[in-house]
């Protein structure tokens, strides 16, 4: 008489790996998060790229015959204009990747769905890639298009290639901040997303950037202290790749390698976090 | 009223809240231990510890601890309710709805008014402990005021937030839209606009205040900045409480509150 082995039977097979599996996540995380409230915020943050619109319109109409005075070096059209550009989003660049960044794993881990997330051929890499594409995708709207459509106005506004000739690798660079912010303080949301609850995690995500920020300014004697706040090495960073003056005393190499700790610490926490619960062995 | 405080008391020393506001309160008395043991490198900078505490005292509580506990805890006040689906068993209660507001938000203010006194007076300890007793009773009345200040803020925040939480649907995200954009940004303003802000008051009463010059082209506008009086600025964020504590009572009254279907 045959004895039939009544224990779970675990898939023999091989499992191929979905190379669009990060894709599908990325796109259902945009299309959920495409709320009333995102387009306000939208809305809300295109108003200081009307303003700097209006800059470069006047720069190209009135900036050479001195009429603004001691402004024209101000309101000039240089890197330093789109660095300025780019650090004035930097406040709605947070709230947007905290508040949609919060819930992007907390969500998944209060409905159990990580367990049926990875019960597909879906790898670590997969998952953390499409949401990291929800929140690259997000920022994107109100940093790296808007900045690239100001560089666009500029070039059809200044009317000779003096400008594009200048300046062509202004573009490299604002893709180059917006990849660096995205890794960096994506990566920090989305492991607090992996580790405490959707409110938590947003209010978190600000304290730990302001704090931060907060003990670099207090101990503003000792400039290498400014290694510790994420921000300060960003906009060293950003200055670096715009080839502006840096805003801080500390070395810009160390900035490079305190973000790359971060990324790394963040890519350590979520790779703990995040574990398909193993039924059966 | 009064056997409303010890349940919700008992309610919010069982949830994880407490822990949260703990931990929070906690960073800042962290900061200040790691700065004890790095005295001997400060001391090369010419830096004492105990000329730290009113930066401190105005950064790390007033503009990053105060607001944040107060984000935290505020918007739970009614949102918690409706979120874990509990407000129909409140309001169904023989008592009456305003009742319930103000106990709670009573207990909620003793509760992260007594964490952010605790971080606060180990803080102030630990930078003055180089000065002895005496030194440390001298400067007690700094002490003393930034906490008074401190107290009187967090019952304006978590009145406001308490206020955000009963009428919208997504109170975190303008609460920390208000905390650390409007305040932060508005509060620096020249002209009236600054008096739509709560932490206008807080520095107006304040020991100390530090204020950051503006830079790019807001920087070459010559700025006058002049903080409220005193007494003006208690009463205002005295009165701004009340209101805000009438209006999360109105919520519970006129609001429609639709529990989510799970």
């Amino acid at each position: 008489m045959p004895i039939y082995d009544q224990a779970y039977k675990p898939w023999e097979g091989q499992l191929l790996p979905n190379p669009k599996a990060w894709w599908v996540i990325a796109k259902t995380g945009i299309r959920l998060m495409w709320q009333k409230w995102v387009i306000v915020l939208l809305v809300f943050s295109s108003f200081p790229f009307a303003v700097r619109g209006v800059q470069i319109y006047l720069m190209n109409r009135v900036g050479d015959s001195s009429q603004l005075g001691d402004f024209t070096d101000k309101l000039e059209i240089n890197p330093g204009f789109f660095e300025g550009f780019l650090k004035g989003q930097t406040f709605l660049f947070l709230l947007i990747l905290a508040i949609i960044g919060a819930g992007l794993i907390a969500n998944d881990r209060r409905f159990k769905a990580l367990q049926i997330y990875f019960s597909k051929p879906l790898s670590f890499w997969d998952y953390v890639g499409g949401k990291m594409l929800v929140l690259a995708f997000y920022s994107a709207l109100i940093t790296v298009v808007p900045a690239i459509l100001l560089f666009i106005i500029q070039l059809l506004l200044s009317g000779d290639s003096t400008f594009l000739v200048d300046y062509y690798w202004i573009p490299f660079s604002i893709l180059a901040i917006w990849m660096i912010s995205v890794l960096v303080l994506g990566g920090l949301i989305l492991t607090l997303s992996a580790s405490v609850n959707n409110s938590a995690a947003a209010i978190l995500f600000f304290a730990i950037l302001m704090f931060s920020d907060i003990i670099r300014k207090i101990l503003s004697r000792i400039p290498d202290v400014g290694l510790a706040s994420i921000g300060a090495d960003i906009q060293q960073v950003t200055a670096v790749l715009f080839g502006n003056p840096r805003p801080h005393d500390f070395s810009p190499y160390g900035a490079w390698i305190a973000l790359l700790l971060v990324v790394g610490i963040c890519l350590l926490i979520l790779r703990l976090r995040l574990r398909p619960t193993e039924v059966v062995k | 009223m009064i056997a409303l405080f010890p349940f919700f008391l008992k309610n919010w020393l069982r949830s994880n809240k407490l822990f949260w506001a703990a931990g929070l309160g906690l960073f800042p008395v962290l900061l200040t231990v790691l700065l004890q043991f790095a005295s001997p490198i400060l001391a090369n900078h010419d830096i004492e510890l105990f000329r730290l505490y009113p930066q401190i005292s105005f950064f790390v509580y007033l503009h990053l601890l105060l607001p944040i506990l107060a984000v935290l805890t505020g918007v739970s006040i009614i949102n918690e309710e409706v979120e874990d689906q509990t407000l129909s068993y409140l309001v169904v209660r023989p008592i009456p709805k305003w009742k319930i507001v103000l106990a709670k938000s009573a207990v909620y203010f003793s509760v992260v008014g007594a964490v952010v006194a605790l971080s606060l007076f180990l803080s102030f300890t630990i930078l003055n402990i180089q000065l002895g007793f005496e030194g440390w009773l001298d400067a007690s009345s700094k002490l003393l005021q930034g906490l008074g200040v401190l107290l009187l803020g967090l019952l304006a925040y978590l009145t406001f937030f308490g206020c955000l939480g009963a009428w919208l649907k997504k109170p975190v995200l303008t609460g920390l839209l208000f905390a650390f954009g409007w305040e932060n940004l508005v509060a620096y303003f020249p002209g009236n606009v600054k008096y739509l802000t709560i932490v206008h008051y807080l520095h107006s009463l304040f020991p100390t205040f530090y204020r950051t010059k503006a830079s790019g082209i807001l920087g070459l506008i010559p700025i006058k900045f002049t903080l409220a009086n005193g007494w003006a600025s208690f009463f205002t964020l005295v009165l701004m409480s009340a209101a805000f504590l009438a209006l999360t009572c109105l919520a519970l009254y006129v609001k429609e509150y639709k529990m989510e279907q799970t």
